[in-house]
């Protein structure tokens, strides 16, 4: 290669160049200073902290000619040779590729002869995660008391991988994520020897996509010049990065919230034609999501952003019952983008999900035009519930259906959640007053208000209630007259009217025989195949 | 100029750049969905550093062909189809051995070109020991040696792996400009070429190879048909066809993973199509098919029976018994004629 890439071009070379790992930098210097070198040490950290690059200037510190004051002084043969890779006491042992017993023992024999013209004999064993139990513990008498001329330096990204014994050992320097200032000052420099110009802006943008590797920032820095030559500016970095701008963001959170599904798909579809990255999108929709949901709850503060920001943030969620916010953000919050998935389908999935959630929740707004079958929602609840003969032919457990096992899946829930609203209408006052009557009945004789947990409220038409109860026993003992008489009242007083009561039995009393034996090989075939009892109904002129 | 890949002009024109005032890094990672033309760019690239004319990649030079021919002896490709034995069955990753061979190699100068090149096709099947094992050779290789990694699933590798190559990402051409790229450069007629940019996601090689196969849309119309049969089968033949997949996928797994593909495709039109927007839809020739089958289910029908086809796909990659997860999904689509009977309440209510 005709000029080196630039981390390795500007791989620090003295202590005080390694960026960000003052905690590690200062004690080794210290040390050196004082001349207390430890025969064994552990660099652990993240990619691209300056792990090797820190062994190898100790390696030139120990060696170091002139001595100095615990930093090498890069000039002499010594540090020179070891910059280059030549130094033939500097030994760098690539222990991923060299991990069996075999290598360790080959570099156990050649410990023992004294270093050829440095002081110290420095081995610098990187990627030591790697080596074989065997080579580890095969290791560790040399590691704990090697010759004196003899210095480990073991560098490994992955230290829970080591062997205890190895870790107690040596001394460990544990290297951090460098921060952003840390990354942008070194940005700087390297901007500055070659002669590239950057906005800052544009540095800050590089260094928080490196996630605090100086190697990543690097690289993205080269990349950057590479393409775009001496120059760089924000705008520039943000398109190469695939930064969008929050324009369509904000645009899709605007149709997720103001419930228009083709809208959405269609601003979606934009994004994915220009080719913009859609993990980066997902993050600044959900970003700013987050942001309507702070708004809307009232945590405007909270939010940072501009007054106009904040609001048009709030013009836009005014209308919008909090729940909406609520589920939106979570149906875009679960959303995983992995990383080799171009697909805009999970998008697109939960732009329809978002408006599908507002459909349930207020039947109302069925106003697209490419609904074509609006009349098929409204007769399903029918279909579940309503007590006349031609419905009863396909209940929700169709035992005389022609296919067995039309029974719902059990994974989609929606039609056993909707049959309630939607239920006959005359049974709604008396259930929603039948809770008054328990209450009532229950101040009266605990007892009865007990039994008459047991039934349920199925019609009530022409002063005449009809209960429907579970057990025989509870309806004997509430046809007792005096009971009776005390329920007729209750009821009549909470519902303003004088009512009747008519006690049947109920279906329910049935379940119990059916779950044990199912009548019918439909049911039968129906229930190997996985199908679940989830109601049952009487019918007669089925059976 | 002869670089044979389109489309992706900021990458060839980032690469000629840093050919120019060489700056060419010793590592790129190449990171692209499958069949999106990363081979094609990595042989380019090979081209390029070795190519004998001032205008690399020039494409005619003998160092060129060779290399387009695959007999260059300088530039090596590790893959799952081990080199010596070609005939043998793909292995399931590379292993360390074949990491200590490059080591090896790339130790010694380039035969006759400027440049060793290293390509490892399918970097994420590396083995654990053996991407750790390149880690510093990728990092520090001796002189006039250029390594490749080509990767169509990028998380799998190692952060230690990502962070030492330059990363050119190659995202899925938007439908557009493949259809023209398959107008002009392969004489599509454009209505076919505008179906297979649609059907091939934004990856070129794919929509080329499907182009050339004279059956493939007849192939693909009768896999569509039979899926859609599915919706109106009883859950005893749907259980059927879900054993008889898992036949097939012991087979090939390619197979059922294309026909489930499909089918998620055609539930996201059918779902696209529900929610006004058809514009977007893939299936454009089946267009009528789409509409009808959208008028049968209702929306939540089609969005659960897209979720569950989707994670059927997942969960068949991740090694899930086949069998439960097909038998699973036969339960979770929606069925037509319930809907039809539904509706026939409805109609009677």
């Amino acid at each position: 290669m005709e000029s080196l890439v630039l981390y390795r071009k500007y791989r620090p070379q003295t202590l005080s160049e390694v960026a960000g790992q003052e905690h590690v930098t200062r004690t080794l210097k210290n040390a050196l200073e004082r001349q207390r070198i430890a025969h064994a040490y552990l660099f652990c950290g993240p990619r691209g902290t300056g792990k090797t690059s820190t062994g190898r200037i100790l390696a030139k510190a120990v060696n170091c000619e002139t001595g100095g004051h615990g930093e090498p002084c890069n000039a002499c043969t010594t540090c020179r040779a070891i910059t280059e890779g030549t130094a033939l006491d500097v030994i760098e042992v690539d222990a991923a590729s060299n991990r069996g017993i075999d290598e360790v023992r080959d570099l156990r024999e050649k410990v023992n002869y004294a270093p050829n013209n440095a002081r110290y004999k420095v081995y610098i064993i990187d990627e030591v995660h790697m080596l074989t139990d065997a080579a580890s513990n095969a290791l560790l008498k040399t590691l704990e008391e090697p010759p004196p001329y003899v210095i480990f330096v073991l560098a490994t990204t992955e230290p829970h991988r080591l062997l205890p014994t190895i870790l107690s050992r040596c001394q460990r320097y544990d290297f951090r994520r460098l921060n952003q200032p840390a990354v942008v000052s070194r940005l700087a420099y390297i901007c500055q020897m070659e002669k590239f110009q950057a906005q800052p802006e544009a540095l800050n943008l590089i260094a928080s996509s490196a996630t605090g590797s100086l190697r990543d920032a690097v690289n993205l820095l080269e990349q950057m010049f590479n393409y775009f030559g001496q120059h760089m500016e924000l705008a520039q970095v943000q398109a190469a990065l695939g930064v969008t701008g929050d324009r369509r963001a904000r645009e899709l959170a605007r149709h997720l919230m103001a419930r228009n599904t083709a809208a959405g798909l269609q601003t979606l579809n934009s994004v994915v034609r220009d080719g913009l990255d859609l993990r980066q999108f997902h993050r600044e929709l959900t970003d700013y999501l987050r942001q309507l949901l702070l708004v809307k709850s009232g945590a405007s503060s909270a939010v940072d952003a501009t007054a106009e920001d904040t609001a048009e943030m709030q013009s836009v969620v005014a209308a919008v019952p909090l729940e909406h916010v609520l589920s939106v953000v979570k149906i875009t919050g679960r959303l995983d983008l992995r990383l080799d998935n171009y697909s805009s389908l999970p998008l697109e999935l939960a732009i329809v999900e978002c408006g599908l959630e507002i459909q349930q929740k207020a039947p109302a707004p069925e106003a697209h035009p490419q609904e074509k079958r609006p009349e098929a929602q409204p007769a399903r609840p029918v279909r579940a519930k309503a007590p006349t003969p031609p419905a009863a032919a396909v209940p929700a457990m169709p035992a005389g259906a022609a296919r067995p096992v039309a029974a719902k899946p059990v994974e989609t829930p929606q039609p056993a959640a909707r049959p309630a609203p939607a239920a006959p209408v005359q049974e709604t006052p008396l259930k929603a007053d039948w809770n008054k009557v328990l209450v009532a009945v229950k101040a009266v004789n605990k007892n009865i208000a007990v039994r008459l947990q047991d039934c349920e409220p199925i019609s009530i038409e022409n002063g005449v209630a009809v209960l429907g109860f579970g057990h025989s026993f509870h309806k004997d003992k509430i046809e007792e007259p005096e009971h009776r008489k005390l329920v007729e009242d209750t009821l009549s007083k909470v519902m303003g009217s004088p009512y009747k009561i008519n006690c049947t039995l109920q279906v329910q009393e049935k379940k119990p025989q059916t779950q044990q034996a199912p009548q019918g090989h439909l049911i039968k075939a129906a229930l190997q195949l996985g199908a679940k009892i989830i109601n049952t109904e009487e019918q007669r002129h089925d059976e | 100029m002869a670089w044979q890949i389109v489309g992706y002009n900021k990458l060839i024109d980032l690469l000629q750049r840093s050919l120019r005032s060489g700056r060419l890094s010793h590592a790129y990672l190449i990171a692209g969905p499958p069949h999106v033309g990363k081979m094609t760019l990595a042989v380019g690239l090979s081209q390029a550093v070795n190519c004998e004319s001032g205008e690399p990649p020039c494409g005619v030079c003998r160092s060129c062909q060779r290399i387009a021919a695959g007999k260059h002896p300088d530039i090596k490709v590790m893959s799952l189809l081990s080199a010596e034995r070609p005939k043998e069955k793909p292995r399931t990753e590379i292993g360390i051995d074949d990491v200590r061979d490059m080591q090896h190699e790339a130790s010694l100068p380039p035969y006759e070109g400027r440049y060793k090149v290293f390509v490892v096709d399918g970097t994420e099947r590396l083995s654990t020991e053996a991407a750790n094992s390149v880690l510093k050779i990728l990092e520090e290789p001796p002189p006039r040696v250029l390594i490749l990694l080509l990767s169509s699933r990028e998380h799998e590798l190692l952060p230690t792996v990502t962070s030492r190559c330059q990363r050119l990402e190659m995202r899925p051409l938007s439908a557009s400009i493949s259809r023209e790229v398959l107008v002009q450069r392969w004489g599509a007629d454009p209505e076919k070429a505008d179906l297979m940019a649609r059907l091939s996601g934004g990856c070129l090689g794919w929509a080329v190879s499907a182009l050339a196969d004279a059956e493939y849309l007849e192939r693909r119309r009768q896999d569509i048909a039979a899926l859609n049969a599915v919706v109106s089968m009883s859950y005893r033949e749907r259980f059927n066809v879900a054993a008889e997949w898992t036949r097939r996928f012991e087979r090939s797994r390619d197979d059922i993973a294309g026909l489930l593909n499909l089918w998620l495709g055609w539930w996201r039109d059918v779902l696209l199509v529900r929610a006004g927007c058809p514009a977007a839809v893939t299936n454009i020739d089946l267009k009528s098919d789409l509409e009808a089958q959208a008028a049968q289910f209702i929306t939540e029908e089609a969005l659960s029976a897209a979720g569950s086809v989707f994670r059927a796909i997942e969960q068949l990659s991740v090694n899930a018994n086949p069998r439960l997860v097909l038998e699973v999904l036969m339960l979770a689509i929606p069925g037509v004629d319930r809907a039809k009977t539904s509706q026939t309440v409805a109609g009677k209510v």
